[in-house]
């Protein structure tokens, strides 16, 4: 579902260019989990954000669903990113001025889908994510779970294959964490490619595979759970 | 102290850190103190000073003498030798004295003539130096030259070396320089050697109208070098003073008039606005660094000194505004003044600055970004620290869930007696604090309103929607942009209307004297055929309607002007005066009361083929029937009293007639508009011959219908009649009252200036508010949202409060707009609508489109 081959990214800072990744190669399937762990400042963020094309790699190439993102136009590639790409982050990113189930419905609304369809697909991820429930609620009267719970549905709905996490344990307490992280099993055992960038070695405990990474490179890579 | 300079050295890294927002702070205080600054500057250079005005009137001069009772005994030549004696006389010393001779005096150049008035007198001399500006060339020094105002030699074209011809001989003079007013450039006259001027003078004297009020007799002043003060004696013997000294004290009180006036109007409303802009934006700053107040609270800095942090913010940003406002605002003035003063005829200047006005700007520029900080730093003090280290928001202003509804009712109530106050009382202040009452109720009920548009917006597309949503979920933003909005709105709309009103009073006052673009001409001597042939040739005409007053033989009108033997029907104004005669009601009092035209009515007779041009229609048929058979044809209904109009016929001195009265049938003809010179009744030739009745073959007044005769074609006609009956016309053309175009010019810069000042207001204050919802920006692009969409949703967020806000002001102006043209008892006029409408939609646009263009940029990452 997703192939990272060779990716190299750099930041400026004043004069001095800063790399962030320095030639990561990664490939992730449909149906599998992945975890990227390392220290801050290793890299694992920038990967995630170039995997899902919310900036361009200086060099490399990644590919999402059979389709090489740098060939896309900037339109196709936020068509792209709304059909096959689920972003879920740390701190939930929810839009405030949406109640749950428009938040939920925002990718197909974007994509132009019919308001009809958008909601039912959302009542359908809402409920794959086990808040069904909660659909005419607003984020703020939500807990850090179900926020991140909505995140996933909005992750999923409209049968998106990939889902990019960036810690989306770190802002829970273990109880909610523990339910956050069974949702994402469960929708990587319904067939979803995930990659997750955690430091939460119970993550990496349950992922198909951990990708460690130094310095913008992978220095390792093996099985260390499964998704089970 | 120590704490001072450490507070003053956050507030200071905390706007470097944000150079962006601290420069849209500063434009937003800097761009409105600016023109304010620049308005003043204007204003105060409009206003000559007291040593301006007084060398304006009487140069050099220690004092101005007028004698008309010499002129009128001795003539202007006897008058210019005997005056020295005569002044020696009444005073008991002898006082050199320079005259000057002012006389109608027209230039004619082929066929165009300008009624310009001739000024006899030696502009070498030193003591008339400060009354004329000397343009180009050299003064007139002897006879045969002459110099030219400035629109004498537009009108004419003429230019240094033209040779032109002046008055009714026709005397030529070469053109030695063009010259102006030292403070207009609009007066027609010509400005010739004393001697030359004198032999113009008519015979008749005492500045007492001829028989047809249309020209004035010269006159001499003469200028004393030294000071001279009004005695009786100087009084008994016909001699009016003007001192030096009592011009000055007269000049020291300079009017409202003129282009000042409305420059401090727009001031005042500049500098209001100032303070409500950077309460607004300093609100959306605190909320915006809420973050860094919890950092401090948390490293141990109590609410006082939170507080001052945000105040010293104030304290420099209003320190670099103000100076650069200044600065700036004096280098517009100066740019901006021969340019100002031109488009008005005057002559300002070198600029000048008034300093307590300068002075209360620059203490407004300073104190306003502190008070106004040091309030909106309120919720920094009293912030929740945890959850604002959580990211958690500013808590709100104080009260109870039905406090602010109650507060707004409270704030509108009073608001609307006010205005009913300053209706019932004409008291335009009090019109004032409701608009000021009622932007404030805005600012507290906007929160409600956005929550009520966002729920509108519910069935709208999903960029109207989040653009809704979003101001609806920041009442504390919202409301901040939108009392500046509001308030601007309201200041647009009240200063657009209140004009409109006054335009109004003066235009209802106002009597045209023929329809607008026609011309009438007067006649006091006799005219033949052939030049009224010639006169409908010179205005480009197929038609000029020479028209006679009905009289009864034997009385003729040439040996009683005032219109012995002519037949006068009573009319609404006679009425009038003679009701209010104990009270020393005027004419034109009168005139506007009972919005008849004219205070004497003459019976005229006219042949039936110029009806439609007097009715300015078609007459019906049974006009026409009763025309034809005798009956007058009154333009205003109230001339006659069922169906029969008395006319009086005057006695005569001359043939001892005594007076008497004759009755008509009349019938109503209505008109559109009423006039001052077309006849307001009108009887057929054949029914005045019938009734007994006669009149004169010369006609008095001629009235020439047109839709637009211009200036060039007036001075034609001019120079043809002078040609023909020399001085012996009057003539004018409807060009409608100036405060019409005033109004017009008016109301499109004061919409372009509060359309620009609103957009860019209203574009620094979304800015910044726009610049907190990067986050649910960030979101959407995570979710696919493109950048068009991005910048979309934020234009819709703009647009909903713009648009939100606006239309409150426009229904706080509706609301008020009664109140304002009661209070200042004038009159209801459409172009200030189209004008607010213009500001309102043009502010909108302008926030609208550079949210979007804004946003495209920013969301490029």
């Amino acid at each position: 579902m997703l192939r990272a081959v060779d990716i190299r990214k750099s930041y400026r800072a004043g004069t001095v260019s800063v790399p962030a990744l320095r030639g990561v190669s990664l490939d992730v399937a449909a149906g599998s989990l992945t975890a990227v762990m390392g220290a801050s400042g290793c890299g694992k963020s920038t990967l995630l954000t170039v995997a899902g094309g919310l900036q361009a790699a200086d060099s490399g190439t990644v590919v999402v669903a059979g389709v090489d993102l740098a060939s896309l136009s900037d339109s196709a590639s936020h068509r792209h990113r709304r059909r096959h790409i689920g972003f879920v982050f740390q701190d939930y990113n929810i839009v405030p001025t949406l109640n749950t189930i428009e938040n939920v419905m925002l990718p197909l609304e974007l994509d132009g889908r019919k308001r009809s369809h958008a909601r039912t697909e959302a009542e359908r991820a809402l409920a794959a994510v086990g808040i069904g429930d909660l659909a005419t609620r607003h984020p703020d009267t939500l807990s850090g779970g179900q926020r991140q719970r909505v995140a996933l549905a909005r992750a999923i709905c409209g049968e998106r294959g990939l889902i990019l996490a960036d810690e989306p344990t770190g802002a829970l307490d273990s109880a909610a964490a523990g339910q956050v992280l069974d949702t994402l099993v469960g929708l990587v055992r319904g067939g979803a490619a995930c990659l997750v960038v955690t430091h939460d070695e119970a993550v990496a405990a349950r992922a198909d595979r951990v990708v460690r990474m130094k310095d913008g490179l992978v220095v390792d890579e093996g099985r260390e759970g499964t998704s089970s | 102290m120590t704490t001072t300079r450490l507070l003053f050295r956050l507030a200071l890294r905390s706007l470097s850190r944000r150079k962006a927002r601290a420069a849209l702070l500063v434009a937003a205080i800097f761009l409105p103190l600016t023109m304010a600054v620049t308005a003043s500057v204007l204003a105060t250079t409009s206003q000559p000073t007291a040593e301006t005005a007084t060398a304006q009137r009487l140069g050099q001069a220690g004092a101005l003498l007028v004698n008309q009772d010499l002129v009128g005994s001795d003539g202007v030549d006897a008058a210019l030798r005997s005056a020295e004696s005569a002044l020696a006389e009444s005073l008991g010393r002898e006082v050199g004295l320079v005259p000057e001779v002012t006389t109608p005096l027209p230039a004619r150049l082929g066929h165009r003539e300008v009624a310009s008035y001739g000024h006899g007198l030696d502009l070498d001399e030193a003591i008339h130096q400060g009354r004329y500006l000397l343009v180009e060339g050299r003064h007139a020094r002897r006879g045969g030259e002459v110099a030219v105002s400035v629109e004498v030699a537009d009108r004419l074209d003429l230019a240094v070396g033209s040779t032109v011809q002046l008055g009714d001989r026709r005397e030529e003079a070469i053109v030695t320089g063009i010259v102006s007013d030292a403070g207009s450039t609009t007066r027609s006259f010509v400005v010739v050697d004393v001697a030359t001027a004198a032999s113009h003078s008519p015979e008749t004297t005492r500045g007492e109208e001829d028989a047809t009020g249309s020209t004035y007799a010269g006159t001499v002043a003469w200028y004393a070098r030294e000071e001279i003060v009004q005695t009786p004696e100087l009084a008994a013997a016909g001699w009016q003073v003007r001192s030096r000294g009592d011009a000055l004290l007269d000049h020291g009180h300079p009017g409202s008039e003129g282009a000042g006036s409305l420059l401090l109007v727009i001031a005042a409303a500049v500098v209001a606005e100032i303070t409500l802009v950077i309460f607004a934006v300093f609100t959306v700053v605190v909320r915006s660094t809420a973050r860094e107040s919890a950092l401090l609270a948390a490293a141990g800095a109590d609410p006082a000194a939170r507080r001052r942090v945000v105040t010293y913010q104030g304290v420099l940003l209003g320190l670099a505004a103000t100076v650069a406002a200044v600065l700036v605002g004096v280098l517009a003035a100066r740019l901006l003044s021969d340019p100002f003063a031109a488009s008005q005829g005057q002559i300002w200047g070198p600029i000048r600055l008034d300093p307590v006005q300068i002075g209360l700007l620059v203490l407004l520029g300073l104190a306003a970004p502190v008070v106004a900080a040091r309030t909106a730093a309120e919720p920094a003090a009293r912030l929740d620290v945890a959850a604002a280290l959580r990211g958690g928001d500013l808590p709100g202003s104080s009260g109870g869930k039905g406090f602010r509804p109650a507060l707004t009712a409270g704030l509108v109530g009073s608001a609307l007696a006010l205005a009913l106050g300053g209706a019932l009382f004409a008291a335009p202040p009090l019109v004032a604090g409701a608009a000021l009452l009622l932007v404030v109720a805005a600012g507290t009920g906007m929160g409600a309103l956005t929550s009520r548009v966002a729920r509108f917006a519910d069935r709208l597309p999903l960029v109207a929607r989040l653009g809704a949503r979003s101001a609806a979920r920041t009442p504390s933003r919202t409301t901040a942009v939108a009392v500046v909005l509001v308030s601007t709105t309201v200041l647009a709309g009240v200063v657009l209307v209140g004009m409109g009103a006054l335009t109004r009073k003066v235009e209802d006052a106002y009597v045209p004297q023929v329809p607008h673009g026609s011309m009438w001409v007067t006649f006091s001597a006799p005219v033949g055929d052939a030049t009224l042939a010639a006169l409908a040739e010179a205005a480009g005409t197929d038609e000029v309607i020479p028209l006679h007053p009905a009289r009864t033989p034997p009385g003729t009108w040439r040996d009683h002007p005032e219109g012995a033997g002519a037949l006068l029907l009573a009319t609404p104004v006679e009425d009038c005066v003679d009701q209010g005669a104990g009270d020393l009601v005027h004419v034109d009092d009168c005139l506007a009361h009972t919005g008849y035209p004219q205070w004497r009515t003459e019976v005229v007779v006219t042949p039936e083929r110029h009806l439609p041009a007097l009715l300015d229609r078609p007459a019906t048929e049974a006009e026409l029937s009763a025309f034809r058979r005798g009956a007058v044809l009154v333009l205003d209904e109230r001339l006659h009293h069922s169906g029969t109009a008395t006319a009086r016929v005057e006695g005569s001195e001359s043939d001892g007639s005594a007076p008497d009265t004759l009755d008509f049938e009349a019938v109503h003809a209505p008109v559109d508009v009423a006039h001052a010179q077309t006849p307001m009744a009108l009887l057929s030739p054949f029914a005045a011959a019938d009734r007994g009745l006669t009149w004169d073959t010369d006609p008095y007044l001629v009235y020439v219908p047109a839709e637009d005769i211009s200036r060039d074609t007036e001075d034609r006609v001019r120079a043809l009649l002078t040609a023909d009956v020399g001085q012996h016309y009057g003539l004018g053309v409807e060009r409608g009252p100036a405060a019409h175009r005033v109004l017009a010019t008016s109301t499109a810069v004061v919409a372009g200036a509060l359309a620009v000042l609103g957009g860019t207001l209203a574009l620094v204050v979304t800015a910044l508010s726009v610049s907190e919802t990067r986050r649910e920006l960030a979101t959407l692009a995570a979710v696919g949202a493109s950048g068009r969409f991005r910048a979309a949703a934020v234009a819709a967020h703009a647009s909903a409060v713009t648009a939100t806000s606006i239309g409150l002001g426009l229904l706080v102006v509706v609301v008020l707009a009664p109140a304002v043209v009661v209070a200042l008892e004038g009159g209801w006029t459409a172009l200030p609508w189209w004008g607010v409408l213009g500001a309102a939609l043009g502010c909108w646009c302008a926030a609208t489109l550079t949210a979007y263009l804004g946003s495209r940029w920013s969301v490029r990452g």
